[in-house]
């Protein structure tokens, strides 16, 4: 799967915000500052959003052969997944057992998405490509 | 009564006959030649006996779908009324597409059974 130059500044700027969420988790689970938690977690949700959103929109379908909302969906999964691992390694209130539950989670709306999309062409469906 | 009944069945049949064709149309108005969307609508007209009367917010969308699919090529030129004017032109795909299409496709309306129908009636 060739990655965009859009779908590279997604992955670092989801690597750097997922870095930064699990490290603020890890701080505010150990202070047991709850309120927190509902804050960055909304923060980096909106992070994901909005850049996803941003860099996406500008992204040339055009000039990619595959289905970039799958590509950037990828992106977000493995992101996650890679920088939850490693959290679970650097920081103690952050368990190997929340990591597979995200991880399910995550791979499930994957599998649903692609599912969803197998039979479009660039995310297009051919009902939609062929009218 | 049995007229009407008649009227609804061929009404049924060419709905579904025509969904897809549109495309063809498209292709067929732009082949050769670069067309706003405004002259792509009379194109598709004329050559459909009217049959197929798009809107031209359908046309955009269509037309942008095959844009992002690489089939049509698309520039803009300035206008002395208005926004840019859009143009659009079949790609060397789009072209290929069209050609592949029409042998697999349409040529089956070449056979003399068929042709025996079009001038009888």
């Amino acid at each position: 799967m060739k990655l965009t130059k859009n779908a590279k500044i997604f992955g670092i700027i989801g690597v750097a915000s997922s870095l930064t969420f699990f490290y603020l988790l890890d701080k505010a689970i150990t202070d047991k500052s709850w309120s927190t938690i509902w804050i960055i977690a909304i923060i980096y949700g909106l992070v994901w959003f909005v850049s996803g959103l941003l860099l996406g929109r500008a992204d040339d379908v055009r000039k990619h052969r595959g289905n970039l909302s799958l590509l950037y969906h990828a992106v977000s999964t493995v992101v996650t997944l890679g920088v939850a691992a490693l959290a679970v390694v650097l920081w103690d209130s952050i368990s190997a057992t929340d990591w597979l539950w995200v991880s399910v989670a995550m791979l499930v709306g994957f599998a649903a998405h692609w599912l969803g999309t197998r039979g479009d062409t660039k995310g297009i469906e051919k009902k939609e490509a062929f009218k | 009564m049995k007229q009407s009944y008649e009227k609804k069945l061929l009404s049924d049949w060419e709905d579904i006959f025509r969904q897809g064709l549109l495309t063809f149309w498209i292709f067929v108005a732009l082949k050769d030649r670069e067309l706003n969307v405004s002259s792509i609508k009379k194109a598709v007209e004329r050559l459909t006996a009217k049959s197929y009367s798009a809107a031209e917010q359908s046309l955009y969308r269509v037309l942008r779908k095959h844009y992002d699919l690489e089939l049509v090529n698309m520039r803009e030129v300035s206008s002395n009324v208005g926004p840019n004017l859009k143009l659009y032109s079949l790609s060397d795909l789009g072209e290929h597409l069209l050609k592949e299409f029409t042998v697999r496709n349409v040529s089956l309306f070449n056979q003399p059974k068929v042709q025996q129908l079009i001038k009888k009636g």
